[in-house]
């Protein structure tokens, strides 16, 4: 089942829909998610750092599918924007609003790390596709690349000159949004940013590949996932196409590379979002509605009706509610929900005493296929037998030897007693005869 | 039934219970007949029914009514035969019957099985209880059961029923195991006692350590695990203390004691209990050899941890860490202050097992590395310490196939990032594996590797494998033609072959990254590895029949593997075109004519995937394929964006002023690491400098009128714009178009004899290769677009376009060879210049082009 996750910066809760049925799911409360805030752990639960109008600290908030009350509340050190969470689902980064990115162990709730990532708040902040590098942009409109062996490698990061792997600093404003595509090092890093441009990087050279010119600030990006084009929301209401992997318009009316657009927002267009199965383009506008586009023919599948507020947030999820309550049956049952702990508010540094990790051991299914023994053990004992190689075997032999013997004993034995039985016949038979004849 | 009562052949149903029935008549025995020659009776009855699937019982709508009464009974006869047996006085009957009982378990329906899997339980249960019974029986009695049990395990329904039944089974199979009289020991200590007293094979003790891994499933609690886990730490830490007396320091000791000891916990049993483990010990060292049970208690730490776990467990990841390191710092030399303590002879006991304890320790980091995933983050930068620091001192073949093993998993699970730090280790470890051979094919990559592992191997490691391998290779040169004695490499197959599988997951996971010093050298390597591959097969098909035989195997297995290294550099080249990409080919087309199948599948695939490479595809978008724009600029754009190559700088020239494109080359020529210098004629030197300011001037003005026509380059080129292109090359460097269909190598040799590399063709191989393919694609692309408004563009498109690219081949070969010019002033100094390189250009680019 895919879902469709969605929640705004204006208090609507979050809503959830089946892409494919069109259904409105269970709807989590409480929730003011600025752009970039909303994210599924590793398909498990959902995590949304919150913005709320009467406190001034920021919270990250946890809900799990089934509830829609706050499961876990954290409170971080200080306001975080952007959340981003591994595909597995162990780790949770944030962007806080001084530039230091966070990154928390989701099973224990430790703070791992934090760094001074940019000069100014944190806007966006993405795994790639291996979960080696964390890719982050900020409100000074660079956009860097960080390994994160290179952050928990204290030595190697001592020795490094800059923490981060590359720093793009092409873009004049804030940016808006990040994206990365496949391709392990081979993979682009596409950027929005308010100067109004998106622009192509290299993660491998860390070169600008494309620097494309939109007509409108953008403020959602998304990869087509075979990577011909990508999406980008603007705020004038349009989606526009523009190529990556495939031809583009050098004369095309909105600029270079922009292959087309479509739109039917009246309001600009806040998120977008990839349907994992379907093709479909998920795109959430400042009306508050969700509409589900066919990708290749650009025409609305689906309209959710979220709220009055603007969508901030919208994420494609397959929810692992099944798998997670067979499996963590036990222990939901001692903690009462199948949360994790919250968030640490500081690295705790005694953190070597208590390195254990928490890991749910998933072999390989292997068990379906039980291997039996009999046929194997009836050949080599056969084997065994026609040599005659071992005590054992000789033992086998002896045991049918005896009931030979027996066998034969008895056998014997019938002779003798139909011998005495003849043998009696006969001299009864001669006695009698003799008589007869006397 | 009738003589002549025919079925419709072999494989109608009527078949069956005609053909069970006379097996129970004619081939199994009875209380009554004497059974000899039970051998082969019994083997062929299981072939028959297994292969006809006798017992199976599976009936369809369309069967005959009668034909499947007939199955059912004849099912029913057989089984009752068997259970006839069972109760047989005789021995070897009633094996016969234990063993085809277990085989009915496994073949017989579903629905039989259940029916009637008690009766059996109780029919087999005797003879595993049994004292007197031969051993024969009971190992056929246990085999039955298990059978019986594992097919259970696929009813969940009767999980209840199972369970009874096997608390029947355990107190019996513990008194097999232990042999001993008391009834009340529980499985775990029996197994662990059995385990520990060795008293059995290496085998069987794997499998006890198994069963003990395997154990805290039957509670699926978090506790449980953690225990014995924890059991089985001690254990080894125990017989590790023992072991190390006076090898290692007294620090690394005390860390793990306080590792294992959890706070406000008492430090929990060894496995088997405290009596047993004093007693093992103490018989230690008159008995065995120190540490021996070390190996099987690892394997089972590495089941646990590798195995599935219902509930979610806490690892240890330091202790475990700490214990891996432990037994690989322990080399077998004496600290000065500790001789007294050991005798000579124990140090000989320890050496003798040591490269079994750290191939275990080595099995214990891949399980840690599987086990943990992605949260082994924290932890990846002290696992890669530890491996950096022992795979440069360990010379055993069997640990460095096992180290370069531990690599590749932690590579695949940790993606790029791991790749950056540990692409410098692997690379050197693999050019220390692999060099025998880049000796043997003399030349191609010889200097740049040498390069490479002068720099950055550690001196003395690589002075003791240099050593050894300087009389083999001598021997090995001949040995070829000999044929006398199989070739004895210096480094044998199996773990070249795991050095090509690291490189291969290395280039996977990290071939394009910037962080490539490596990169090039790897190429060279793997292009001569597989190279080499290929001759070897023609020489070993020189041995005798009776060696072939044996090395066939591997030789595959080599060449299989130097060829998948092969296409993983040639595919993931980003930057430039693979500098070895026609040999290649060539290579994959001979491996397609070759015997073993393995290989000819694998070179199929090789092809099909690289056709993609010289063919890149230039499909357009379904519903954008309208107009002639896009498709000028399509054409503009294909060029660039699929391959990457030179063009795919041109493309971003666009955007960035075009100051750039000079950097961009630069850089290119920097990053592909294809660097190594060559003595160049005066009049190439000279060249250069013109054509560069010449060529800016031609990439300006396609900057400037980009999308439009361009004049002053049209009026040279006009309609054969791709003779034009060739033309210009020709000007420039004439010698490389020309040779561009002969073989490198050659063209090297008559060209630079000063040279002792191959490494400038490399660097213009790209832009031979580069030319065909975009001429065919301009080619063909017009008769697709015939009939549109697209033609009236034609012409001035493509030419627009190939005088680019013409244009913009001269940018990549002059500057290329301005740098060759500069790079003769540095020398030897080039790694350091591209190290150097990389982050200037990178602070470059995002400033030049923010406008």
């Amino acid at each position: 089942m895919e879902v469709v996750v969605a929640s705004s910066s204006v208090d609507a809760g979050i809503g959830c829909w089946d892409l494919h049925t069109g259904a409105e799911q269970l709807r989590h409360k409480s929730c003011w998610s600025p752009p970039h805030g909303l994210v599924s752990v590793g398909g498990r639960f959902l995590a949304s750092s919150h913005l709320s109008p009467q406190s001034s600290g920021g919270c990250i908030f946890f809900w799990s599918w089934s509830k829609p009350q706050i499961g876990v509340r954290s409170f971080p050190a200080e306001t975080i924007k952007p959340l981003s969470a591994n595909h597995p689902g162990t780790y949770i980064a944030g962007g806080g609003v001084s530039g230091d990115i966070y990154l928390w162990e989701v099973e224990t709730g430790r703070l791992l790390k934090k760094w001074h990532a940019h000069y100014r708040a944190v806007t966006c902040l993405v795994f790639s596709e291996d979960d080696s590098l964390l890719i982050s942009g900020s409100e000074d409109g660079s956009v860097r690349v960080w390994s994160l062996f290179m952050i928990f490698d204290d030595l190697r990061s001592q020795e490094a000159s800059q923490l981060y792997e590359h720093s793009f600093t092409g873009h004049a404003l804030r940016v808006t949004d990040v994206v990365i595509g496949y391709g392990g090092s081979n993979a682009i890093i596409v950027s929005a940013s308010e100067d109004r441009t998106c622009k192509v990087w290299s993660l491998s050279t860390g070169a600008l590949l494309r620097n494309i010119v939109f007509p409108a600030i953008i403020d959602a990006i998304v990869l087509d996932p075979a990577e011909h084009v990508f999406y980008a929301g603007s705020r004038d209401g349009k989606i526009f196409i523009a190529a990556l992997h495939t031809e583009s318009l050098v004369t095309s009316s909105y600029g270079m590379h922009i292959i087309g657009s479509f739109s039917n927002h009246s309001k600009s267009v806040t998120c977008l979002a990839y349907g994992i199965s379907g093709n479909l383009l998920i795109s959430g506008s400042e009306d508050g509605m969700v509409r589900v586009w066919d990708a290749r023919t650009h025409n609305i599948v689906r309209m959710f009706k979220y709220a009055k507020g603007p969508v901030s947030n919208i994420c494609v999820v397959r929810p692992e509610i099944d798998s997670t309550n067979r499996i963590s049956q036990s222990s939901s049952r001692k903690q009462g929900s199948d949360l994790p702990p919250p968030l640490e508010k500081y690295s705790n540094s005694v953190e070597d005493l208590d390195a254990k990790m928490p890991i749910l051991l998933r072999g390989d299914k292997r068990c379906a296929e039980v291997s039996y023994l009999s046929s194997h053990v009836i050949s080599s004992h056969i084997n065994e037998l026609q040599r005659h190689g071992s005590a054992a075997a000789s033992e086998l032999e002896m045991g049918k030897l005896k009931d030979d013997y027996q066998k034969s004993m008895q056998m014997v034995n019938q002779w003798k007693k139909m011998y005495e039985n003849l043998h009696q016949f006969c001299v009864k038979e001669l006695l009698d005869g003799g008589q007869a004849r006397v | 039934m009738s003589a002549f009562d025919f079925f419709g052949g072999v494989y109608d149903a009527a078949l069956k219970p005609r053909l069970l029935l006379s097996i129970v008549r004619d081939n199994l025995p009875d209380n009554k007949r004497p059974f000899s020659n039970h051998s082969s009776v019994v083997s062929k009855v299981v072939y028959l029914v297994k292969t006809h699937r006798l017992l199976s019982e599976s009936f369809t709508d369309s069967m005959d009514p009668k034909v499947v009464e007939a199955w059912k009974s004849a099912v029913t006869t057989w089984v009752d035969r068997i259970l006839e047996l069972l109760d047989s006085p005789v021995p070897d009957k009633c094996w016969v019957g234990i063993s085809l009982l277990g085989v009915t378990c496994q073949l017989c329906s579903p629905v039989r099985f259940l029916e009637s899997f008690i009766p059996w339980f109780q029919k087999l249960l005797p003879s595993l209880r049994s004292q007197e019974d031969s051993s024969f029986l009971k190992v056929a009695a246990c085999a039955s059961m298990s059978d019986m049990f594992a097919r259970l395990s696929k009813f969940p329904k009767f999980k209840k029923d199972g369970t009874t039944c096997a608390s029947k089974v355990v107190p019996p199979v513990l008194k097999l195991l232990s042999d001993s009289k008391s009834d009340d020991l529980w499985i775990e200590s029996a197994i662990a006692i059995k385990l520990l007293s060795k008293e059995c094979s290496p085998d069987i003790a794997k499998k006890l350590a198994y069963c003990l891994a395997l154990l805290p499933k039957s509670k699926a609690d978090e506790e449980s695990w953690s225990v014995m886990l924890r059991k089985f730490l001690v254990s080894i830490n125990d017989q590790l203390n023992f072991a190390f007396q006076g090898l290692e320091e007294e620090t690394v000791r005390n860390q793990i004691t306080r590792l294992l000891v959890l706070p406000g916990k008492p430090l929990p049993s060894p496995l088997g209990g405290d009596i047993l483990a004093e007693e093992t010990i103490n018989r230690k060292w008159s008995e065995q050899s120190p540490a021996s049970n070390v190996p099987t208690l690892m394997f089972g730490c590495c089941t646990m941890l590798t195995s599935s776990y219902p509930a979610k467990v806490q690892i240890p990841v330091c202790l475990l860490l700490a214990l891996a390191e432990r037994m690989l710092m322990v080399n077998g030399s004496l600290p000065q202050m500790s001789f007294p303590f050991m005798t000579s002879r124990q140090q000989e006991d320890i050496c003798a097992v040591l490269p079994s304890l750290h191939l275990c320790s080595l099995e214990l980091l891949d399980a840690i590395i599987k086990a943990m995933g992605s949260q082994l983050l924290p932890h990846a930068g002290s696992i890669t310490r530890i491996i950096t620091k022992y795979f440069k001192e360990c010379a055993m073949p069997e640990l460095r196939i096992k180290f370069y093993s531990v690599t590749r998993t932690l590579l695949l699970s940790m993606g790029v990032g791991m790749a950056i730090y540990l692409a410098q280790e692997v690379v050197n470890n693999a050019f220390s594996d692999l060099e025998t051979i880049e000796n043997k094919s003399g030349g191609a990559s010889n200097s740049s590797n040498s390069n490479v592992s002068a720099g950055s191997l550690p001196a003395p490691s690589r002075r003791k494998r240099k050593h050894k391998n300087a009389g083999d290779s001598l021997q090995e040169n001949d040995n070829g033609g000999l044929g006398s004695e199989a070739p004895v490499l210096a480094t044998p197959i199996s773990l070249r072959i795991a050095a090509l599988e690291a490189l291969e997951t290395l280039i996977t996971v990290a071939g394009s990254l910037r962080y490539e010093p490596w990169r090039s050298k790897v190429d060279d390597l793997v292009f001569a590895v597989a190279m080499d591959s290929f001759k070897e097969e023609s020489a070993s098909s020189e041995i005798s029949e009776f060696q072939q035989h044996e090395l066939a195997e591997p030789t595959t297995d080599l060449q299989l593997a130097a060829l998948r290294a092969l296409l993983a550099s040639f595919l993931s080249f980003a930057q430039i075109r693979p500098p070895y990409l026609s040999q290649g080919l060539d290579l994959f087309r001979r491996g397609k004519q070759q015997t073993s199948t393995k290989v000819v599948q694998f070179c199929m695939h090789a092809l099909l995937a690289l056709e993609v490479l010289i063919h890149p595809r230039q499909l357009p978008l379904p519903n954008y394929a309208s107009t002639g724009e896009t498709q000028h600029n399509f054409r503009d754009e294909n060029g660039g964006w699929n391959n990457r190559a030179s063009f795919g700088f041109r493309q971003v020239g666009f955007d960035t002023p075009d100051t750039q494109d000079d950097l961009y080359a630069k850089w290119m020529e920097n990053a592909t690491g294809t660097n190594v210098s060559l003595p160049k004629n005066a009049e190439h030197t000279e060249e250069p400098s013109e054509a560069i300011r010449d060529n800016d001037h031609n990439v300006l003005s396609v900057h400037q009128c980009s999308g439009t026509e361009i004049q002053d380059r049209n009026g040279i080129s006009g309609s054969n714009v791709a003779t034009n292109a060739d033309v210009e090359m020709r000007a420039t460097e004439d010698e490389f178009v020309s040779k561009s269909d002969k073989p490198v190598k050659s063209t090297v040799q008559s060209q630079e004899p000063v040279s002792n590399t191959t490494i400038i063709p490399i660097d213009h191989e790209p832009v031979d290769t580069e030319m065909a393919p975009k001429r065919i694609v301009s080619d063909d692309t017009k008769p697709h677009n015939e009939g549109s408004s697209w033609i009236g563009l034609d012409d001035g498109s493509s030419a627009n376009k190939l005088s680019e690219s013409a244009s913009q081949i001269r940018t990549s070969e002059t500057v290329m060879i301005q740098e060759s010019t500069s790079k003769l002033d540095l020398g030897d100094s080039v790694a350091d210049k591209d190290d150097d390189a990389f982050p200037e250009i990178v602070d470059l680019d995002p400033d030049t082009d923010s406008e």
